[in-house]
């Protein structure tokens, strides 16, 4: 629907005289025909999921003695929900389709542990925990469609009635985990803290023999604050200095991925439907859990009874055994695959403030954050670059991110531009000078990790008023604009474009323009062209409250009345072109491939008015 | 007591412990392939990337190239003949990456049903003889439009570095698994749609046309005409083309060869009425995207006979271009369900094409046309004027009237004429070595070298450690 609604040609109006919606595909000869009319989207499309979600836990203590506690517990979390999707008979070419899919998910929970709690002499005091942990996830669903309706009444309430059914489908999957965890914390006269803890887990995910991971950890604290030297000193209230060294483990595969699975479709032979059974594109590996090692030391230091907070920590995080995707040459039919790639560096420093500002009449209470990291591969099994993070648009196919020995996670990787030809098409640098523009011409073209982020809080009130903001920063990354790709670059099928393509493209009087010349044929790359400065600073939430004096009142039926006014992203100030600086179209925090926006869906500035009511 | 609740502990640990062993509610590759009816569903997987809208698409950007067809959005520059725009060399990339994932669900087969537990002898040589044919056909595509390419076969489908082999090591393999299919596979097919020995001798001969073994090619088109188990559907209008030859209701024809076979079903059906239908016209239900279109001042249109009932398989549309432009009618459907969902076949294979076939290489095997050679190329002549294919007419060609060098031209030319959409004329320019001359004639514009050969995809070069950037992408690009 976006791409509709930016592409749209503004040449045409939306509808027809007799009130149908225009066809944008057969306006103009070159128009691309899969244009549809955005308000075909909105007005003949409805899509709608409901879920149920129950949480339950009971737990079972039992104290055969003071200082021992023995606790079964166990929790269920189950979610069901049901997606209903339906095209009316008035969308561009259809004749109604309807789709209702369910899921249902469950997890259970069994958690066994005993406890062990004493001090001794008061000095000295002991609390051990042991115990084995179950849990399982399993999903089902069941899917069904169905198109040609004679009607929209029925919506996607009667499926049996579609001139054409749909294949249904349905699924299952479960996952397990298994934990033994033992760990025993010390204090001495609460100045020296000691924990070291192991815990053994398993996964059904990862490969037969490799199921198990052991992961140890250790920290020690000082608190030296409660130090006899420095009980009398009135400015530091509170210090303690902290260590601490352990290994967690990851399994953020899916399940079955080391399977050699094979789903069934669906080909013709004659008129009719005959099944097909086959392997997927993605190859199963032979798996094993991802480690990270983390080795930490900090500081928190409180000052005028705790008036002011500050922590500060250091890290360094080594992750072995990285899990990620490794795309596969096409020829091989398998498309990618997912390995224990290797080993990358995590390390950084991390800052924190928290001060009562004013205290009187008139509060306000500021907290701030800001932390450094830096990242880098550290090893790849066979010393191999791996490369990541594929953009398929039309006029570019190719891959935006490359890991390699030495390098930042998230490394841009692509060609340099250089220019025009006299033609007015783009140029690129031969850096490997061999004569003529091949693979080998890529080089690091942006890096999308950032400098530093940080974060700031505050809340004042005065008397019933309470105002609360929050700002948000990212400094010094690059963001890759996928973006910009489809709507600056790609002239072939005559879509809208922003206005500086027109004013700013190269044409002789104007060789150095930003934009290449106009033409149905481009030649585009994954080139610095699309690396963005992709530092911001955005306030994120801002709020004004008003609480009625209930208390002066005698009202006693009801706890609170807040009215509120409340806006969410209102503002942001950043150098970058396109929606929004907060992107990362391809995977989660955790992936290797970072900052790439591929048109992600901005976030909505949101004013809210209203009224809370505590009771 | 102390020691049953220690037992029992142990035991609720070691079925705990067993619940880490992954049990799918699905099927998995070591248990699979050991009965027949497991191989024909693996063998079944094998046409669903070529089926599945790809080779629609692939026919219609051969289309583009071809020397009487423009191409419109964006297939207009596979028309300047200039090598491929960067949308362009995204679509062949697709293409390539089809043609691969057959091949490697062939190759599953090949590899896995003789090792069947419960699979007959003959039903091993049935499957493996059927996937050894769509290998054969994948690679045809492969070689004619990339020459030598990565050659997988059922013994290294598991390497990932792999060279370029040569385009004679490719047609080797293609040979040699369409002389296996065409020993092994049935006289009659199952159900329409599956190959037949028949089927492997016309793509055999139609290789062998390719690689210039007139004489064989002549005597493979020769072995499916002689078996007389194929004719021509009678016409006498054009609607007859639309409803009886191509028509989406038709389960099968006695022209059928080899064809891939759609439904009107969702995402089931023939992609390529949306690719080369026009919305005004109303013939397809879904509309249409008018990606290929004539002129009606060309030549080759101007030239084209009008008592040729495919002649009037092109409708004068104005979609934006000036009043000259013609957009095809060959594939209608007015009850499909979806965009993919028309019901027509596509005639990857009919018979028309052995009879064409034989006509070209019995001519050029010898000295001129034959007498014979001139009965199979009128007999796809008569049937398109509306006359019984098998029976002497008025507007025959007279064989008294060619040398082998004009009969190759009408050959091509008749060629050009019956496979509309079908892909097969710029294959057959380039393979007659008249593709520049041609297309300078017929558009004024000069064919650039790199057009002749597509680029190897980036999904191949950035992660194939046996290729070589430099040396082994096709020229030019």
């Amino acid at each position: 629907m976006i791409a509709g609604a930016i592409s749209a040609p503004p040449t045409l109006t939306p509808y027809n005289d007799d009130g149908t919606y225009r066809t944008l595909a057969i306006a103009y000869p070159f128009v691309a025909t899969d244009l549809v009319n955005p308000l075909n989207f909105i007005n003949e499309q409805n899509n709608q999921t409901k879920a149920n979600v129950a949480l339950l836990n009971a737990s079972l203590i039992f104290k055969p003695i003071e200082s021992i506690t023995i606790k079964v517990s166990g929790g269920v979390e189950n979610r069901d929900d049901r997606t209903d999707n339906y095209t009316t008979r008035n969308f561009v070419n259809s004749s109604g389709s309807a789709s209702v899919g369910t899921n249902q998910f469950t997890s259970l929970l069994s958690e066994n542990t005993i406890s062990y709690n004493k001090t001794f002499n008061q000095k000295h005091a002991v609390s051990a925990v042991a115990g084995f942990t179950y849990q399982d996830f399993v999903n089902t669903a069941l899917s069904a469609s169905g198109v040609g309706f004679l009607s929209n009444t029925p919506e996607t309430y009667d499926l049996g009635s579609a001139s054409t059914p749909g294949i249904p489908g349905s699924s299952y999957t479960k996952s397990v985990l298994l934990s033994y965890l033992a760990r025993v914390n010390y204090a001495y006269n609460s100045k020296y803290l000691a924990t070291v803890s192991i815990r053994r887990d398993g996964s059904s995910k990862y490969s037969e023999g490799n199921k198990w991971g052991y992961f140890p950890s250790a920290a020690l604290a000082w608190r030296v604050s409660n130090e006899e030297f420095m009980k009398d000193n009135s400015f530091i209230s509170d210090l303690k200095v902290r260590a601490s060294w352990g290994l967690t483990g990851s399994q953020a595969i899916k399940e079955y991925a080391t399977l050699n699975q094979l789903y069934s479709g669906k080909t013709v032979f004659g008129d009719a439907l005959y099944n097909t059974y086959g392997p997927s594109t993605t190859l199963p590996g032979n798996l094993k859990w991802e480690t990270t090692e983390q080795k930490d030391i900090g500081v928190d230091f409180g000052i005028l009874t705790n008036r002011i907070l500050l922590t500060a920590d250091y890290y360094i995080k080594n992750t072995r055994d990285l899990l990620n995707n490794v795309t596969l040459p096409s020829s091989l039919g398998y498309t990618t695959t997912i390995k224990n790639v290797g080993e990358i560096q995590n390390s950084g420093l991390e800052l924190g403030i928290d001060s009562r500002v004013l205290t009187g009449a008139f509060k306000w209470d500021v907290n701030a954050n800001i932390s450094f990291n830096r990242n880098k591969v550290v090893k790849l099994y066979g010393g191999q670059d791996i490369l990541g993070g594929n953009i398929n648009v039309v006029v570019i196919n190719d891959v935006t991110n490359i890991l390699r020995e030495g390098r930042p996670l998230g490394q841009f990787w692509g060609y340099i531009e250089d220019g025009y030809d006299d033609k007015g098409k783009i140029k690129y640098k031969d850096t490997d000078g061999d004569g003529s523009i091949t693979i080998k011409d890529k080089t690091y073209i942006g890096n999308p990790n950032p400098k530093y982020i940080f974060g700031f809080n505050s809340t004042m009130s005065y008397k019933n008023f309470d105002l609360t903001l929050f700002l948000q920063g990212v400094q010094g990354n690059n963001l890759f604009n996928a973006s910009a790709m489809g709507s600056t670059i790609d002239y072939g099928f005559g879509l809208n474009m922003p206005r500086e393509v027109y004013l700013n493209h190269w044409s002789t009087t104007n060789p150095n323009a930003k934009y290449p010349i106009i033409s149905n044929s481009v030649n585009a790359r994954v080139s610095n062209r699309y690396i963005e400065d992709g530092s911001f600073v955005r306030l994120k939430n801002i709020q004004l409250a008003y609480n009625f004096p209930l208390q002066n009142w005698g009202v006693k039926w009801v706890r609170t009345v807040q009215l509120y006014a409340s806006g969410q992203n209102l503002l942001t100030l950043t150098k970058y072109s396109w929606w929004d600086p907060e992107v990362n179209s391809k995977g989660d925090a955790n992936s290797t491939t970072q900052g790439v926006d591929s048109y992600s869906y901005p976030v909505a500035k949101t004013i809210t008015a209203g009224l809370r009511v505590g009771f | 007591m102390k020691k049953i609740l220690f037992l029992l502990s142990i035991i609720v640990l070691t079925s705990c412990e067993k619940s880490l062993i992954e049990e799918p509610k699905s099927l998995v590759v070591e248990a699979f392939f050991n009965t027949a009816t497991e191989v024909e569903t693996a063998t079944n997987l094998i046409y669903s990337p070529l089926r599945n809208s790809n080779y629609s698409v692939y026919e219609a950007t051969l289309e583009c190239q071809s020397d009487y067809a423009n191409g419109r959005g964006s297939w207009a520059p596979l028309h300047v003949f200039q090598g491929l725009d960067d949308a362009n060399i995204t679509r062949v990339a697709g293409l390539w990456n089809t043609f691969y994932l057959s091949i490697r669900d062939a190759n599953l087969v090949i590899k896995n049903a003789p090792t069947g537990k419960s699979i007959s002898k003959a039903d091993v040589a049935k499957y493996v003889a059927e996937a050894k044919f769509m290998r054969a056909f994948n690679y045809f595509q492969l070689v004619r439009n990339w020459a030598g390419v990565p050659l997988r076969t059922e013994n290294n489908m598991e390497v990932i570095d792999l060279k370029r082999s040569t385009a004679d090591e490719v047609y080797a393999l293609i040979v040699a698994d369409l002389t296996e299919a065409e020993t092994n596979l049935p006289d009659n097919p199952a159900v329409a749609g599956r190959p037949t020995k028949w089927a492997a001798k016309t793509m055999l001969a139609d290789v062998y046309l390719q690689l210039g073994k007139f004489a064989e090619a002549r005597d493979k088109a020769d072995e499916v005409i002689k078996s007389n188990k194929f004719s021509l559907v009678p016409t006498v209008t054009k609607t007859d083309f639309q409803a009886k030859v191509w028509g989406p209701d038709l389960v099968s024809t006695t022209e059928e060869i080899f064809y891939l076979k759609y439904a009107r079903q969702v995402n089931q059906g023939n992609y390529m009425l949306w690719i080369s239908n026009h919305p005004d016209t109303k013939l397809f239900n879904f509309g249409g995207a008018y990606v290929i279109y004539l002129d009606v001042t060309s030549t080759y249109y101007k030239s084209w006979n009008s008592s040729d009932l495919r002649k009037g398989l092109w409708d004068l549309i104005n979609f934006g271009l000036g009043a000259n432009t013609l957009v095809s009618s060959k594939f209608t459907d007015q009850l499909a369900v979806s965009q993919v969902g028309a019901g027509n076949d596509d005639p990857v294979y009919g018979y028309s094409d052995v009879l064409l076939i034989y006509a070209e290489a019995s001519s050029r095997a010898g000295n001129g046309p034959t007498e014979s050679g001139m009965e199979a190329l009128n007999k796809v002549h008569r049937r398109a004027y509306g006359k019984a294919p098998g029976v002497a007419s008025s507007i025959d060609y007279n064989l008294a009237d060619y040398n082998a060098a004009t009969f190759l031209d009408l050959v091509l030319t008749e060629r050009s004429y019956e496979f509309q959409l079908g892909g097969k004329r710029w294959l057959d320019l380039k393979r007659t070595g008249k593709v520049k001359e041609a297309v300078l004639a017929a558009t004024g514009k000069t064919v650039a070298d790199k057009h002749l050969l597509w680029p190897i995809p980036v999904s191949e070069m950035n992660y194939n450690k046996g290729l070589d950037p430099t040396k082994d992408q096709n020229p030019g690009y």
